[in-house]
């Protein structure tokens, strides 16, 4: 470098490419680096860096690729009416899809209006489990080590799958409870509402219980006004042998869980990217609890394992806000 | 030895090194400061500083700025020797974070440089192995990308797109999402 008139940023020597990737941490910016000159590609192509790390998608297709702030339109997403893993959902009058955004393979579903679903879920293969009026009501299921799991606010139960051998189609051949009942939550003064969320991470089935108490009191001016607590965070891990709940204290320095019903993952994070042992949630999930108002403002919060404190200023989302709709946020995960 | 003011140096104050730039121009710098070097170190440790170091890869202006880099860095960390060394009470407490801030405050102002600047800077810490500065440098450009797009990139750090037709149509199979 004797000259240091026009040296030339697309002749930067492969590792120190690769040393300014490495200091990338949102997915987005790694694709786009990679797509500035063949010399950027290559030194993409042969450093090693963490998986990716998911994306936040917001009802109106704006997306987040964590943990930077910056905004951009994910186009293939517009439109979504819910979303399960990957797999986008489409529902029009007659019809309903799926689309997976990153590739854009979409699946048909068939018609379904005579039957009773009663879940979709797994985040790397799609699941309908069209059950009769005495099952479990299921809030979750998860396909776990080969095999299907439902949850049902309390126990854990095995489904078996069988195909049909005329039709070849899979339908339910039994449903058999593996764990039972969850261990007594602290009891809480007032309602206090549980959202489950059946997550794999590092190859053990995790049941997280996010729960909030809500206190109901009256003014004169207001009449009856709900007062919600802050979220608290149990995690269990399925110990089958035992047919129990054994509780979880630590996800390990390197994991986070990224929570949102049917769509929950847990990713392996360096260190000097994001904070480690953390769950991050999405406000959307008490929808169901309280009146649907629209247009109040929702967030994503941090849970840290370590200190077990809630906190929505210390993610890195934690500028970004939404308004609620009929549609959830979501997140998604680049492959 | 002005600039090693703070503490006692004696050992530092007796060892000076001469740096000889590509466009031969000679720096005397103390043993301290060049020692952030890596390169410099391992040459000090074999004996072959003699006659000065010639660096046929940097340039004066660049090893000019490099030095700068230097001096300040050595002085934060004799100063953060002596006060480890020396009973910690909550002045020297204050102390060290007053001259963290001042530190982060210097680098700062250090990084306020044209892109071919910068990318010259790299280099250099990357040929002297001056771990700091290079991650003090590849974090500003890692910081300068985010959030835009290749194109932005492109224009910003006046690159050429001489990607092939293929490998533009591989990155829009790939990862279409991303670019729309």
């Amino acid at each position: 470098m004797a000259e240091t008139t026009g040296p030339s940023w697309s002749d930067i020597p492969l590792d120190l490419a690769g040393r300014i990737l490495r200091r990338l941490p949102a997915h987005i910016d790694r694709l786009r680096f990679s797509a500035v000159c063949p010399q950027w590609r290559a030194a993409a192509r042969r450093t090693p860096v963490h998986p990716p790390l998911p994306l936040l998608l917001l009802p109106d297709a704006t997306a987040y690729s964590f943990p930077g702030s910056e905004p951009f339109h994910f186009a293939g997403c517009e439109g979504y009416t819910d979303a399960c893993g990957n797999w986008l959902v489409f529902s029009g009058e007659d019809a309903c899809f799926l689309k997976d955004p990153f590739t854009n393979t979409t699946v048909t579903l068939p018609a379904l209006s005579r039957r009773r679903v009663l879940h979709v879920g797994g985040a790397n293969s799609w699941w309908f489990m069209l059950v009769d009026h005495q099952a479990p009501l299921f809030v979750d299921i998860i396909y776990h080590q080969g095999k299907l799991y439902a949850f049902d606010m309390d126990a854990l139960f095995a489904v078996d799958i069988s195909t049909d051998h005329s039709t070849g189609d899979p339908w339910v051949s039994q449903i058999q409870q593996v764990i039972g009942g969850l261990p007594e939550p602290v009891r809480y003064e007032g309602i206090d509402l549980m959202v489950p969320y059946l997550v794999e991470s590092c190859g053990a089935l995790l049941l997280v219980c996010r729960r909030r108490g809500i206190y109901i009191w009256s003014t004169p001016e207001q009449g009856d006004a709900l007062a919600p607590e802050q979220d608290r965070f149990e995690v269990f891990e399925a110990n089958f042998g035992q047919s129990r709940w054994a509780k979880v204290t630590t996800l390990g320095d390197d994991r986070v869980l990224f929570l949102r019903r049917r769509c929950c993952r847990s990713v392996c994070v360096s260190h000097d990217e994001v904070p480690g042992d953390c769950i991050l949630v999405l406000d959307n999930e008490y929808e169901d609890y309280y009146p649907f108002c629209k247009g109040v403002s929702l967030s994503c919060s941090v849970y840290n394992m370590r200190n077990g404190k809630v906190s929505t200023e210390s993610t890195p989302l934690s500028t970004v806000s939404w308004k609620q709709d009929m549609v959830w946020a979501t997140w998604l995960l680049p492959s | 030895m002005a600039s090693a003011g703070s503490g006692d140096e004696k050992a530092a104050a007796a060892a000076m090194i001469t740096l000889i730039s590509s466009d031969n121009e000679k720096f005397e710098v103390t043993e301290a400061t060049a020692t952030l070097s890596q390169t410099i170190r391992h040459m000090i440790e074999d004996g072959c500083t003699d006659g000065g170091v010639p660096l046929p890869n940097v340039t004066s202006k660049i090893l000019a700025r490099v030095i700068e880099y230097c001096k300040k860095h050595a002085t934060a960390a004799a100063g953060e020797e002596g006060s480890s060394s020396s009973f910690s009470d909550a002045a020297f407490l204050e102390v060290d974070r007053a001259f963290l801030e001042e530190l982060e405050e210097f680098d700062d102002a250090f990084l306020e440089v044209d892109r071919a600047t910068l990318f010259d800077l790299i280099l250099a810490a990357n040929y002297l192995d001056i771990k700091g500065l290079l991650n003090l440098t590849c974090q500003k450009v890692a910081d300068s990308v985010k959030g835009k797009t290749p194109e932005q990139i492109r224009e910003m750090y006046n690159i050429v797109n001489d990607l092939t037709p293929e490998e533009e149509a591989e990155i829009r199979r790939e990862t279409q999402w991303a670019f729309e």
